[in-house]
């Protein structure tokens, strides 16, 4: 049982052996192959970091508030605390938060961060009170429901305009849409350029090496022991391109965090956010597929002897 | 041993490249496999290393029928062999001491020993000190005692040999009918094939004669007799 266990100990060595082998034979080959597939990977990675910000972004914007009500300049404390209260009885009415012309002003500074000294240069009038209306879900989902309150709450008095953020609605929506296609698109791209990647390096090994393979068998190889040290190749090829690549999408982000960090904010978002452990994981192991595949296509010619 | 009954084997239909062979080959033997260009021969040692499979017939290893053998049992079986060509196969890139340790590697035994049995058929080839010589750097007749080294490295059982002095001088050829002749004293069973009937009358060793395909003779010891071809042409005819 011993001696069976070092049998397959020392065959896993000669495998592993023959497949850094191939590397040192033939480094200049698989150089490039690596950079041509972290390339590919990395692409596939920024993309899908913008879309994860692009989504956090539109989140935010879209998580303000459904509708916003902006009360005119004369408006008292008190008309619009029963403004609220009656906003608040509105049937599909979740929320109300109701925000004062100084308060407005505070925000706008806070928001501005070191910027925020423009503020006491505009007018009053630029920061009116208003009231944001969150919706329950039911009414959030009804675009006709959402028109009907906004006529509704236009007719009131003190009510200067009504922002129902319709247009806002679609364009951010298709701009995710887009966003999550790209990088899906980009995704499905980048593994098929791994495998064809892949597949074209380990057949010229394959083929560097036929002499080599015809040998192994007539001293007893086994096809899948021909195979194996290809296959690891191939998988290790494209892991390691993944884990390149993700390397440099972790600069390239610091880059960003420094250009872009105090803008996002700006913009009505958080930080920056980066790809979570979970995402990295799954991406280094569909890097490692991508490799056993592409090695798998170019190896269905090695057939069993 | 070795067994073949009524073994045919057909690349085209109208021309067999081998037709209706009989063959018992003993444990321990030496043998011949003797005859011109095209007659067959390689196509033989192809069968017994089973490289290629029979078309009609069956051949027996020990007993076992091995025509109906799942590729990874035939893979098993071949490391029981050691097979030696007349253009070496070797991997001109690879060390020579790589080179040797293939047949060992393939069964799985650690690094070190595979080192030290280097050595020790390096040194039974008289070629000890050139194990990280590049194969393809050595002349003709030392690559052919290197395949001879890599076809003895895992000690097999039966040495099958396609014209291993074909493509050399000589001395070299000596040289490896010697150590064929040493490694068959010692218990493996040799088939050499050639179609040197010199080299033949010089070492004499049982001997079987092909002639497009066909069996048209045996020698017991010796040179090949043609009053066997006679008889055999008339059993054939009867």
């Amino acid at each position: 049982m011993e001696q069976q266990q070092g049998k397959w100990i020392h065959k896993l060595t000669h495998v592993l052996l023959r497949a850094t082998g191939g590397v040192r034979r033939r480094p200049w080959l698989h150089f490039f192959s690596t950079f041509t597939l972290a390339a590919a990977f990395l692409s596939f990675a920024a993309t899908l970091t913008v879309a994860v910000n692009l989504n956090q972004l539109i989140g935010g914007w879209v998580g303000n508030s459904e509708m916003t009500v902006y009360l005119k300049d004369s408006t008292t404390k008190e008309e619009m605390q029963k403004l609220k209260n009656a906003v608040l009885a509105i049937d599909g009415v979740d929320e109300v938060h109701a925000t004062t012309k100084e308060e407005a002003r505070a925000n706008f500074a806070k928001d501005l961060g070191a910027y925020g000294d423009i503020g006491s240069s505009l007018p009053k009038s630029a920061f009116p009170a208003s009231l944001d209306i969150y919706l329950t879900d039911e009414l959030s989902k009804s675009k006709d429901g959402r028109q009907q309150l906004a006529a509704r709450l236009s007719k009131v008095n003190m009510i200067e305009e009504v922002e129902l953020y319709e247009d806002w609605f679609e364009r951010l929506s298709a701009m995710s849409t887009m966003g999550r296609t790209a990088a899906w698109g980009l995704g499905i791209l980048a593994a098929v350029v791994a495998i064809l990647v892949v597949a074209a390096t380990v057949r010229t090994g394959v083929s560097a090496r036929r002499k080599e393979i015809a040998v192994m068998r007539f001293v007893g190889a086994t096809g899948r022991y021909v195979r194996l040290p290809f296959l690891i190749e191939g998988a290790a090829e494209a892991t390691i391109a993944m884990g390149g690549a993700l390397i440099a999408l972790h600069y390239l982000m610091e880059h960003v965090d420094g250009v872009l960090g105090s803008i996002m904010p700006l913009l009505g978002g958080g930080s920056i956010l980066r790809l979570g452990a979970p995402v990295l994981l799954y991406m280094l192991g569909g890097g490692l597929l991508a490799g056993v595949i592409g090695a798998r296509l170019s190896l269905r010619k090695l057939e069993e002897a | 041993m070795i067994r073949l009954f009524r073994v045919s084997k057909f690349f085209k239909p109208e021309n067999p490249a081998l037709f209706d062979i009989s063959l018992d080959i003993e444990q321990g033997e030496f043998l011949y496999i003797a005859g011109a260009s095209g007659a067959g021969k390689s196509t033989l040692l192809n069968l017994l290393h089973l490289s290629t499979q029979v078309d009609t017939g069956s051949i027996q290893f020990n007993g076992h029928d091995v025509s109906s053998l799942k590729p990874s049992a035939v893979s098993v079986l071949r490391r029981s062999m050691g097979i030696i060509f007349q253009d070496f196969k070797l991997i001109e890139d690879l060390s020579v001491a790589a080179n040797i340790g293939l047949p060992l590697e393939v069964i799985g035994v650690s690094p070190a020993y595979i080192h030290q049995r280097v050595s020790e058929v390096l040194d039974e080839v008289g070629l000890s000190g050139i194990e990280n010589e590049m194969a393809g750097t050595l002349s003709g007749g030392e690559q052919q005692r290197v395949a001879i080294a890599r076809a003895l490295a895992p000690n097999p059982q039966l040495i099958l040999a396609d014209e291993p002095t074909g493509s050399l001088d000589t001395y070299s050829a000596n040289f490896v009918l010697d150590m064929l002749e040493s490694i068959n004293e010692r218990g493996a069973t040799v088939v050499v094939a050639t179609h040197d009937r010199m080299l033949m009358a010089a070492r004499p060793h049982r001997t079987l004669a092909l002639e497009n395909g066909k069996l048209v003779g045996f020698s017991r010891k010796g040179a090949f007799k043609t009053k066997d071809v006679k008889k055999i042409k008339k059993a054939e005819a009867v």
